[in-house]
Formats: structure tokens, C-alpha cells, sequence
């Protein structure tokens, strides 16, 4: 007892140990900027869309594909005009056909995409210059997909680095989900290491950066976001104001992410999962460490959306009356925290 | 005489037909069958016994047997 005080000094020492600058809470994300006005419509009038597409932005070129197609799934626009270019492959089993239409993954370097196929387990490699060139092209099978655990939306990286939810089935109708890295090459999926410890049951989406040397992971079900390196070691927790609320099963947290340069873009509801109008309306930004900078209103339902570096704009898939819209960053006043 | 030559050409027959399906089933060993292809919207609908609960529309991802990548857990 006589040296009390080493062992109260140890005690805080260790307390400040196990408070790492890892965890970040955000009590309020209250700056929030209506940006509705700053919103632009993309008339599609060449094509029916339907009101289940998701876009990608590929070089010169706007990627819709289309879920629940009139006519062919995936369609191609220049991106700087929205004119209208081309369309390619039909829903089925035969030769050039998808069954079930998954993720497109973009690569820039090749002017490749890859369009999963989950009815068919495989991934198909596109051409854009044979597919704007040619309105017959056969893609070329990529990749098997395995069955036991199998990639969701991925952001490609390079040919043997990519950042995928991937999803293992554990039933017919259940399933887990996992930040992972695949590799595109060999079909290798490898679950990223960290895992955060208090959460059960994980729907996430993903986003990466070569150039960030990071991934962030974004619950649907839970307000947080995790950010880790490359490698998979954990950089920052960042926990929203509704983090600690019980009825977050109930709730619809994130419903997508990007990097985009220096910021971090997030989809953001905070609805309930069961309201018809649960998707985000909102979009946060941060920084890359995670740290908050402001909110925009778009006051539109947004189902997906991309960003086109060139023009440092993005582009929303909307549910409603107006399908496709967008807004220049250029446009936005930011605050700079 | 007869009969063993009809069974003998019906053993042959029958041979034949079964390393025809074993050979068709082994080169396309992932693609759908063509009633689950018939039964996609079904299956995602939750009218499968073995998948109680379905999917809803609009959503991020639901598994019923196959991975629907836009439709929403129930």
C-alpha cells in the first residue's frame, strides 16, 4: 500500500491505453445545407428506365443498368452530354445473356467493365469500345463465382485488388456479410481482419481508394462507419449521433459510399426500413479521417449514385418523377472545419 | 432371337441416354434450371415454402436460393 500512488498512475496510464484515437463519436451532424435548387435533371427520353438501375461512371462514359428491364440491361451515355449511345445484352441463360444481373465493376485502365451474373455464378468482362462499336458483342466469362461466398458490389482497385461486400450464405434466405478483398484474377476472397466487436448481424456497403490507401465500411443497420487501410488495419470508428439508440435493427442508416478525392460522400437516411420512403435523402461528407464536415439535403429519394471526377459532379439514380439528376460540387458552398 | 436383340438395343439405348444427361449436367454445371429461372420472381416474392420469409422490392440485397442484388430483406 505504501506506493498507492504507482498503482493509480498505471491505472490511468493504461485507462488512456485503452481509449485509442481510434474511436470518434459525433454527437451532431447539425450543418445542414439544402442543396434541392443546385439540382439538375438528366432527361433520358431515348430509352424506358426503370425504376430499378444503378449507374457507374466509366472514362468518357454514364453506366445505367437497368434490374427490371423493358428491353436490354445495361445502357451506355456519354457522360459530359447524357446523350444517348448504346445498349447491350438481354435477361437470360443463353450465350451473352445475364440471369440475374449483380454488381458492375470499373476498370478505367482497360476500358473494361465486369457485370456479375448470379443466377449463372460467373463474372463477364466487357469491352466499351467493342460494346459501342459492335450491338452483337459477346462478353467473355471472367470469372466463376463461388457459391460458398461470393462478391456483392465491389470497387475494383487493380486486377488482383479489389474491395467487396461479400456475401456468404448460411441458409437459403440467410446470410452474412463482410468487408473483403478479392482478387478478380483468381477469384479469392479473403474477409478483412477487422471486424467491430459489438455488432452482430452486419449490412454494409463499401468504398475504396487506391489513392487513400483506404476502405470505408458503412452500416445500414448502424450509425457508424469504419475506416481502415488498404491492409485491413483499423484507422478510425466513427459513430454517429444515433449509435447508442436500441431500435436500430428498425432503422436504415447508410444506403451507399464513395470517395471522392478528399472527401468521403455518403448516402445517409436514419429512416425507418419499413417506411416505403426508407432510402436516403441525404448526403454527408467527411473528410478522410472520418471527421465531419457537413450534410446536404438533396430532398429527393436517392436508390444509388456515382461520381464523375472530370466535372467533380455527382450523379443520383432518384425514385420519383425525375429518374436521373445531378449536382457540381463547384456549386456548393463547403465549410472547412 | 428377336427379343434379345430388342433388349439388347434397349439396354444400349437406355446407356446411351443416361451418359448424355451425366455429359450435359457436368458442362454446365451452375446454370439455372429452367423452373428455378421461371420461378425468379416467385422465389423473391416469398411464395417458396423454403424461403418463408422472400424479399421485398427496393432494397440492397436479399438471398432466397439466389442472390437478388436489388431487392430488400423482409
Amino acid at each position: 500500500m505504501k506506493n498507492w500512488y504507482i498503482w493509480i498512475l498505471i491505472l490511468v496510464c493504461s485507462s488512456c491505453l485503452s481509449n485509442p484515437t481510434t474511436e470518434k463519436k459525433q454527437g451532431s451532424r447539425s450543418h445542414i445545407i439544402n442543396i434541392h435548387d443546385k439540382i439538375t435533371e438528366i432527361k433520358i427520353d431515348s430509352i424506358l428506365l426503370s425504376g430499378s438501375t444503378r449507374a457507374f461512371i466509366m472514362n468518357n462514359y454514364l453506366i445505367i443498368a437497368d434490374y427490371k428491364p423493358e428491353d436490354k440491361l445495361i445502357h451506355i451515355f456519354d457522360k459530359a452530354t447524357f446523350k444517348y449511345l448504346t445498349s447491350t445484352t438481354y435477361t437470360g441463360q443463353g450465350p451473352g445473356e445475364i440471369t440475374i444481373m449483380g454488381n458492375i465493376g470499373i476498370n478505367e485502365n482497360r476500358n473494361e467493365f465486369y457485370v456479375s451474373d448470379h443466377g449463372q455464378f460467373k463474372i463477364f468482362t466487357y469491352n466499351m469500345d467493342s460494346v459501342i462499336a459492335n450491338p452483337f458483342y459477346m462478353p467473355q466469362v471472367k470469372l466463376n463465382i463461388d457459391k460458398g461466398i461470393f462478391p456483392d458490389r465491389y470497387q475494383y482497385l487493380n486486377d488482383t485488388l479489389s474491395i467487396a461486400v461479400a456475401i456468404k450464405p448460411t441458409g437459403n434466405s440467410s446470410f452474412e456479410q463482410y468487408t473483403a478483398r478479392l482478387n478478380l484474377t483468381t477469384g479469392k476472397i479473403s474477409p478483412m481482419p477487422y471486424e467491430h466487436p459489438n455488432i452482430e448481424k452486419r449490412r454494409i456497403c463499401v468504398a475504396a481508394s487506391s489513392q487513400q490507401k483506404e476502405y470505408i465500411e458503412c452500416y445500414q443497420n448502424r450509425d457508424l462507419m469504419t475506416i481502415g487501410g488498404l491492409d485491413g488495419k483499423l484507422k478510425w470508428n466513427i459513430y454517429g449521433p444515433e449509435w447508442n439508440k436500441d431500435n436500430h435493427d428498425r432503422k436504415y442508416y447508410f444506403g451507399g459510399v464513395l470517395i471522392c478525392g478528399d472527401k468521403i460522400v455518403a448516402l445517409y437516411s436514419g429512416k425507418n426500413y419499413y417506411d416505403k420512403d426508407y432510402r436516403p435523402s441525404k448526403i454527408i461528407l467527411f473528410k478522410t479521417n472520418g471527421d465531419y464536415i457537413e450534410t446536404l439535403d438533396t430532398g429527393y429519394i436517392i436508390n444509388d449514385f456515382c461520381y464523375d471526377k472530370t466535372k467533380n459532379r455527382i450523379i443520383m439514380a432518384l425514385d420519383g418523377d425525375m429518374q436521373y439528376a445531378y449536382f457540381d460540387f463547384s456549386n456548393i458552398k463547403q465549410v472547412d472545419k | 432371337m428377336n427379343k434379345k436383340i430388342i433388349r439388347v438395343i434397349a439396354v444400349i439405348a437406355i446407356a446411351l441416354t443416361a451418359s448424355w444427361n451425366i455429359k450435359q449436367s457436368k458442362s454446365e454445371p451452375n446454370k439455372m434450371s429452367n423452373l428455378a429461372m421461371a420461378n425468379v420472381e416467385a422465389l423473391a416474392g416469398g411464395e417458396d415454402e423454403m424461403c418463408p420469409n422472400g424479399c421485398m422490392e427496393n432494397g440492397s440485397g436479399c438471398l432466397c436460393h439466389y442472390w437478388f442484388p436489388t431487392y430488400k430483406e423482409a
